[in-house]
């Protein structure tokens, strides 16, 4: 029993000792960098803060965690310094080794990147293609296409690696290599945009016109990437900075405002935003003015931020129909018309709302044909938005009803012949874009189109747009 | 040394108290579990204190990129050519242009938050004089100006870029503009074609030779883009024709580059692409160009930012300036050690080379006068994307030819942050060049702001 009790009490005197030089270790580790958050957002600000704050990172994950915050928002430099450190407390890590090596990228230190990849691998990372897809991203960075090549082939499970090869391939000459290995790509991710592109561009240069005029077509309307590991860590990326953004206020501000928590919304604005000018803020803010029913401060609010910031189609619509509510109809007139004219935001509901609301404002005045030329462009911008977003097929009415409200608009006939084409329905496209060409026959675009539909009728191949067709 | 730890260990232990032998093992065995008990909480206390305690040492040490660019020896004055006080400025493009054609120089501005082109006149005592050519929001996001009698009526008009969206989008919501100019320096605006991608840049020329200005037009968009030319078919009708399909073309150029009397259109490929491309017009009716890539790199994260023409050896042909460190790749803008300035010297037939002017961290635009008047051309560049958020960094340089087309590095500024355009020339007569420079804050941090900013020269340093 003594020689237990003798045992324990060594071990309690070891633990005093390793505890105390631990402890102390730790109070001289070093402290985060702390970023210069100038010139942000209060609230990213105080999220960036919090985060070195609440990491008050001591351990590997910790400084690993700070430092993907701060890469999240820009501070390359403190995030290379994070990662570093994390480093050093686990060298063994293979994933800090990665994690760094995408660091250096962003802050522009390439060799630096390539061996920390390297070492990830010597590691033992679970995903050595991964490392070596980055490897390979980095020779090309180093205009070296041929080392980059040697990586790619290590990396072929990785559909992102396979499309490198092509176009390395592609821009070695090697068109008929670089067409094989598109077209196996496009045949394992139909949808993916990048690989039909190339392979247009290849079709272009062997002088495959048609084919290569019905792959640019048929990928145009809707960019769907292929998928890579700079995406997936993008996205993370992506992740970390909606939590930091303005916008996640705003959204929270505007969940409470549907559920009626009118103060907690108001609560919570000037909690996170506080008083700064931010027009996503001020826009938030002039919900929960609404809903208090001041609508005064609504319009004073949504004024202040085209005051300061310039005029958009979405920020004429807030007003415009914040205006509406306000009975101020000559004032909603003016700005929902200059802010449909400026189409500058790529929400293209917004353009069709506002065409829409001067749609029904005309009609309440009695001037019909303002009326009629208004809804057709809201039809118009309604089946644009279709068109690039769902179904292109749902977009056919939207178009024709656009084109019969205004006889003198080429611009739906023109897309109602994209959309024919596209769905294979060659002598509907032929007759959209004629109809197209009577009311302009300077639209380059429809002549264009209007000479493919017809040499590929003339070649008997009404089924020859699908970019399957490709494999032919 | 063990054995010794051990017996000086258990000689610690208090011996058990008699008489009982049983309650004597209660005891020892009390101890053991309180000791147990102890050797437990001794590391969770340890490790509770480690996880509270705030490190106390030394600041973590970060690796900066060394920023070691001499001050400029000329010395420079800046002033901001308005008071408008926008929350965040977004100037696009600054252009010097004689509108009035009164030999003295003005400023049209692209202003992507008004949404409108202004004019701004010096006048006689100094001040500057703004005029919007066409009401507020009447453009939205103008990108780029040339001044061209496109109408053919003897008085300027200005072509007019339209981007419209600085959200990334493939919308085809850009457009080609004319203000028409009424002969008295009133503009009307006319849309020459929409329903295209953002338009980055036009410019004019006769492409097919049948006596009237063509357009060439970089249809920028994001992930879909073209180059395509506009056949003029009189009275400011034209039709499009695609030249190539290209995302992001931030620049064309519509000058020839062979000699042979008739206009060549280069256009600058970023985008993943990092391509420069001549169409050589062989001359023939209609334009049916020669496509010659001149130059390409397989870094995509080159940061193609802007391309100008120039005779920058003066050899009596043209040449070709890139501006690179514009990385649209990332959600924040890094620094690449490619960004700066590049020189496409032209060889003849079609053959160029590529040397490096001098790097600049985030270069997103050029400009070439003769600074120091020593009868070469110089290079001034600003900075768009760099690490603004470091005291120090960069945002303005001239590059000094030696006269035989290598360059010394020069600082001017490090504020106003976020140069997307600059122009240089002399505003004011004095037979030394200004530099304007505009800055575009379309993302956070608005940092050292600037809307158009005028730096004069003071002269030379003294030694």
């Amino acid at each position: 029993m003594r020689v237990v009790n003798a045992v324990l009490l060594a071990v309690i005197g070891i633990e005093l000792v390793a505890g105390f030089r631990s402890y102390r270790n730790v109070q001289q580790q070093p402290v985060a960098p702390t970023a210069n958050t100038e010139g942000l957002p209060g609230f990213t600000r105080n999220m960036i803060m919090s985060s070195e704050v609440a990491m008050n990172p001591k351990f590997a994950e910790q400084w690993s965690g700070l430092g993907m915050v701060y890469q999240a928002f820009g501070f390359y430099d403190e995030s290379v310094a994070c990662f570093t450190r994390a480093q050093e407390i686990s060298p063994e890590d293979p994933s800090i080794a990665y994690e760094l090596g995408f660091a250096l990228i962003l802050a522009g230190k390439t060799d630096e990147s390539s061996r920390e990849f390297e070492r990830a691998m010597e590691l033992g990372h679970p995903y050595a293609s991964q490392c070596w897809y980055f490897l390979g991203r980095n020779a090309l960075r180093m205009d070296d296409p041929e080392t980059a090549k040697g990586f790619f082939l290590k990396a072929t499970s990785l559909p992102a690696a396979r499309f490198e090869l092509a176009k390395i391939a592609w821009r070695a000459g090697e068109s008929a290599q670089a067409e094989h290995m598109l077209k196996e790509i496009i045949n394992e991710f139909p949808n993916a945009t990048e690989p039909q592109r190339l392979l247009a561009e290849v079709f272009d240069e062997q002088g495959e016109q048609h084919l290569a005029s019905m792959l640019y077509l048929s990928s145009d309307r809707r960019f769907v990437a292929l998928t890579s590991p700079r995406q997936e860590i993008f996205e993370s990326i992506q992740q970390l900075r909606n939590v930091g953004n303005v916008k996640f206020v705003q959204t929270r501000a505007t969940e409470l405002l549907d559920a009626g928590k009118v103060s907690d919304a108001q609560e919570i604005l000037k909690y996170e935003a506080g008083s700064e000018f931010h027009p996503v803020i001020w826009d938030a803010r002039s919900d929960v003015e609404r809903a208090l029913g001041n609508i005064e401060e609504q319009i004073a609010l949504l004024q202040e931020i085209i005051e300061r910031d310039g005029l958009d189609s979405y920020r004429a619509a807030r007003l415009g129909f914040a205006l509406i509510g306000n009975e101020q109809k000559d004032e909603v007139q003016k700005v929902m018309t200059v802010g449909a004219a400026l189409e500058s935001n790529d929400e293209r509901e917004v353009v069709a709302d506002l065409y829409q609301q001067l749609a029904n404002l005309a009609s309440e005045q009695g001037n019909e044909d303002k009326a009629l030329a208004n809804w057709s462009e809201a039809q118009f911008h309604y089946g644009r938005k279709i068109y690039q977003t769902e179904d292109p097929s749902k977009a056919i009415d939207l178009f024709i009803q656009s084109a019969e409200a205004n006889p003198e608009t080429a611009d739906p006939l023109f897309y109602l012949g994209q959309l024919f084409y596209e769905l294979g329905e060659l002598t509907d496209a032929q007759t959209a874009y004629e109809e197209c060409l009577k009311i302009d026959p300077n639209f380059g675009r429809a002549i264009d189109g209007l000479a493919l539909v017809k040499a590929i009728r003339n070649s008997g191949g009404e089924d020859a747009t699908q970019p399957e067709s490709a494999e032919d | 040394m063990f054995r010794e730890f051990l017996s000086w260990g258990s000689s610690l232990v208090p011996e058990p108290i008699a008489p009982l032998e049983e309650s004597g093992t209660r005891v020892r065995y009390g101890l053991t579990i309180a000791l147990v008990l102890v050797a437990t909480a001794i590391p969770i206390g340890w490790l509770q204190m480690i996880a509270t305690t705030t490190p106390q040492g030394p600041p973590l040490e970060i690796s900066r990129a060394p920023s070691d660019l001499e001050m400029s020896p000329i010395r420079f004055r800046a002033f901001e050519l308005t008071d408008h006080e926008d929350w965040s400025p977004r100037v696009t493009n600054v252009n010097i242009v004689d509108l009035d054609e009164n030999g003295e120089p003005e400023l049209l501005v692209c202003d992507a938050v008004r949404n409108t082109i202004f004019q701004y006149q010096r006048l006689p005592d100094g001040s500057w004089k703004e005029t919007a050519l066409v009401p507020e929001n009447t453009i939205s996001v103008p990108a780029r100006t040339e001044v061209v009698d496109l109408d053919g009526d003897n008085d300027p008009d200005i072509l007019v870029a339209v981007f419209r969206s600085l959200t990334p989008t493939s919308d085809p919501i850009g457009q080609v503009v004319l203000l028409q100019n009424n002969g008295d320096n009133e503009f009307t605006p006319r849309v020459l074609i929409d329903q295209i991608r953002r338009v980055s840049d036009a410019r004019s020329g006769d492409f097919d030779g049948d006596g009237d200005l063509d357009l060439v037009v970089a249809e920028y968009g994001h992930e879909f883009g073209r180059i395509f030319w506009m056949e003029n078919r009189g009275d400011l009708t034209f039709v499009d024709r695609e030249l190539m399909r290209a995302a992001g073309t931030v620049s064309v150029s519509a000058e020839d580059f062979d000699g042979d009397g008739d206009p060549d259109v280069a256009a600058f490929i970023p985008s993943e692409q990092e391509e420069v491309w001549i169409f050589e017009n062989t001359g023939e009716a209609p334009f049916q160009p020669v496509q010659r890539k001149i130059w390409g790199t397989a870094n995509f994260d080159f940061g193609g930012s802007e391309m100008l023409s120039v005779d920058l050896d003066e050899d009596g042909d043209l040449d070709l300036l890139l501006a690179a460190g514009e990385d649209s790749e990332y959600p924040v803008p890094t620094q690449q050690s490619s960004h700066g300035v590049y020189w496409l010297e032209n060889l003849g037939d079609f053959e160029f080379e590529l040397h490096s002017v001098g790097s600049l961290p985030g270069c997103s635009s050029i400009a070439v006068a003769d600074i120091d008047n020593d009868n070469d051309l110089d290079i001034i560049a600003g900075s768009r994307f760099n690490n603004w958020h470091v005291d120090g960094t960069t945002s303005l340089v001239w590059f000094e030819n030696d006269g035989e087309a290598t360059f010394q590095t020069w600082k001017i500024a490090d504020s106003p942050a976020r140069l997307a355009t600059v122009a240089c020339g002399d505003l004011t007569g004095n037979g030394q060049k200004e530099i304007i420079a505009g800055s575009l804050f379309n993302n956070e941090p608005i940092i050292r702001p600037g809307r158009v900013t005028v730096w004069t020269q003071e002269g030379e340093e003294q030694e």
